[in-house]
């Protein structure tokens, strides 16, 4: 739902995974990508819902967007060291956990200039370091994990191959349904549709 | 603080993470696991010069186009000091001990991570397929120097594995080749712009007719090569030294040249070695006989004729005017030619002294 004020005041509402929302303003989620190509030409009725993050989370990443609503727009990334005294205690103050679901919803969002800043945090971790070193501060997947990851892509994969038959299942059926006569065809068509449509059809 | 998991990010902020890492460090992280490899070779990079270099301390240099004042060097050192303070790092499960340092040439950085080499090469070669994959590049260059025939021999193989072409090739004077190290990359590796190779002289036996197929070919000692190839040539440039040419194959060429052949020649220069003692030759006697039946006028220094060739991409070769002379096509095509002799510096004391007798014919156009 938006708020009727000018256009430069306009809010949006965000459903969080909770079920909370929350106010968001129009030049804060315009620097989301992702709620440009969704949102921004049809309008929104209702709560957005963004009910893979958490309530903390997406106020962490606007309240990102809200405090760089006035900056120039983003025009490639910015060397950590040339940060604002705001933009470091802005990650400064984050857990790892905090840390990792910003950018994951950064990522979910497209707002480039938040994640750009994120990645460019962890590449520092790496800085410097040789294998070795790196290793000590970036988890590698075990053996164990490994292993699990594959069984549940080999699981997607039978997911997929399943939904495949069933798909060439209904393609042949529809061929099927192709062979008919024009006036079966329709009849039979018809008893498909939803009275919603069949009523459309009617008018 | 806990370690971070990066790898659990989404692939795409995970691949904007390692853009932002530094070359010898995207090395390190691709040496991780088969997966952070995987991703490295994902990352949609700039792609670098790779330019390979076999000697005794070996090199694989890494220009990148948007970096072109950094040179990113992987240094194989046949005289590693493994006392040092060295980090070390794992190359397919092996470790191995390195260490990183820099260096500024003028407007240049060079950053160097340094191993130790082994003899054949084998870290070197591992860690050039790694690059080669991780960058998604080719290899661009490669040079063999001071190796022997089976060494030689082994790395041409080994590369031919590896990619099908290179824009240049060159094994220097001073590695000694055999006829089948020559057939073999000739058959299997094609130059793309430039091959400069030497045979050893053991093989008077051996000639080769059939066209090379490469822009500029240098060959430093190609007793090999006769008319019939010169003739076949497609080359753009050909330098050669100490052909199975007489002064009369010149005076043919030069006819057929005339006539039109090898439309694409630039620049030949041939270096004829002649034992100053079984054979006098002078320069009034050599012009006569490589002129003979042409129509030949001396060269006007007017400024119009161009005073550099490229002999390659990395090199180009200042020209002179003097004592020049010009035939022309019924295009209008000049070739200007240039001939003098001289005694080879090692042999000049030596009762027998080598005279070498040097010719070069520049293509031009007169209406440019």
């Amino acid at each position: 739902m938006t708020s009727p004020a000018s256009s430069s005041e306009v809010k949006y509402l965000i459903e969080s995974s909770e079920g909370n929302t929350f106010d968001v303003s129009g030049a804060a989620l315009r620097q989301s990508n992702t709620f440009n190509a969704m949102f921004l030409n049809i309008g929104a009725d209702g709560p957005i819902p963004f009910t893979d993050y958490n309530e903390a989370t997406l106020k962490k990443v606007f309240e990102y967007c809200e405090h760089s609503v006035n900056e120039e727009n983003y025009s490639g990334p910015k060397h950590q060291d040339d940060l604002s005294k705001w933009d470091l205690n802005f990650f400064n103050e984050m857990d790892q956990k905090m840390f990792i679901d910003v950018i994951n919803a950064s990522n979910f969002l497209d707002i480039e200039r938040l994640t750009s800043y994120c990645c460019e945090r962890i590449a520092r971790m790496l800085r410097g370091k040789n294998t070795q070193e790196m290793i000590k501060v970036i988890t590698l997947p075990t053996a164990e994990e490994l292993e699990a990851k594959q069984k549940v892509e080999e699981k997607k994969a039978a997911a997929a191959k399943k939904v495949a038959e069933k798909a060439a299942e209904t393609a042949e059926k529809t061929e099927t349904l192709e062979e008919l006569p024009v006036q079966q065809l329709v009849q039979t068509t018809r008893n498909k549709l939803t009275r919603k449509y069949l009523s459309f059809s009617n008018e | 603080m806990s370690r971070f998991p990066l790898l659990r990010l989404p692939t795409l902020p995970l691949l904007n993470c390692i853009q932002y890492l530094k070359v010898f460090e995207i090395i390190d992280f691709s040496l991780l696991s088969k997966r952070t490899k995987a991703l490295v070779s994902l990352v949609n990079w700039n792609q670098p010069d790779i330019h390979l270099n076999f000697i005794g301390d070996s090199q694989i240099c890494l220009k990148f186009p948007n970096d072109p004042g950094l040179e990113w060097i992987l240094d194989f050192e046949s005289e590693f000091d493994d006392e040092l303070n060295h980090t070390s790092r794992a190359i397919d499960g092996n470790q191995f001990p390195s260490s990183i340092s820099s260096a500024l040439h003028g407007p240049k950085v060079f950053h160097y991570l340094v191993f130790p080499n082994d003899e054949h090469f084998e870290t070197m070669r591992k860690m050039v397929e790694h690059v080669s994959m991780i960058f998604r590049t080719p290899i661009t260059n490669f040079g063999i120097h001071q190796q022997n025939d089976p060494s030689t021999m082994s790395i041409v193989r080994w590369f031919s594995t590896l990619q099908p072409s290179v824009v240049d090739l060159h094994i220097d004077y001073e590695v000694t080749t055999s006829v089948p190290t020559l057939l073999f990359i000739l058959d299997n590796i094609k130059m793309t712009d430039h091959f400069s190779f030497n045979l050893e002289v053991s093989t008077p036996d051996f000639k080769y007719i059939k066209p090379i197929d490469v822009p500029t070919l240098i060959l430093s000692l190609c007793h090999w090569i006769n008319l019939k190839f010169i003739l076949n040539s497609t080359c753009r440039v050909m330098i050669m030294g100490a052909p199975s040419l007489t002064l009369h194959d010149i005076n043919s060429f030069l006819k057929h040249w005339l006539e039109g052949s090898n439309p694409q020649l630039e620049y030949i220069a041939i270096d004829r070695c002649i034992k100053a003692t079984t054979m006098e030759e002078n320069v009034e006697e050599a012009f006569q006989i490589i002129t003979k039946d042409l129509d030949v006028r001396e060269n006007v220094v007017d400024g119009r004729k161009p005073m550099q060739i490229v002999l390659h991409k990395k090199a180009t070769y200042q020209l002179s005017n003097v004592l020049c002379y010009d035939i022309e096509r019924d295009d209008g095509t000049i070739g200007t030619f240039h001939q003098t002799y001289y005694n080879r510096s090692d042999d000049s004391n030596s009762d027998e002294h080598i005279k070498v007798h040097y010719f070069y014919l520049h293509v031009w156009n007169n209406k440019i």
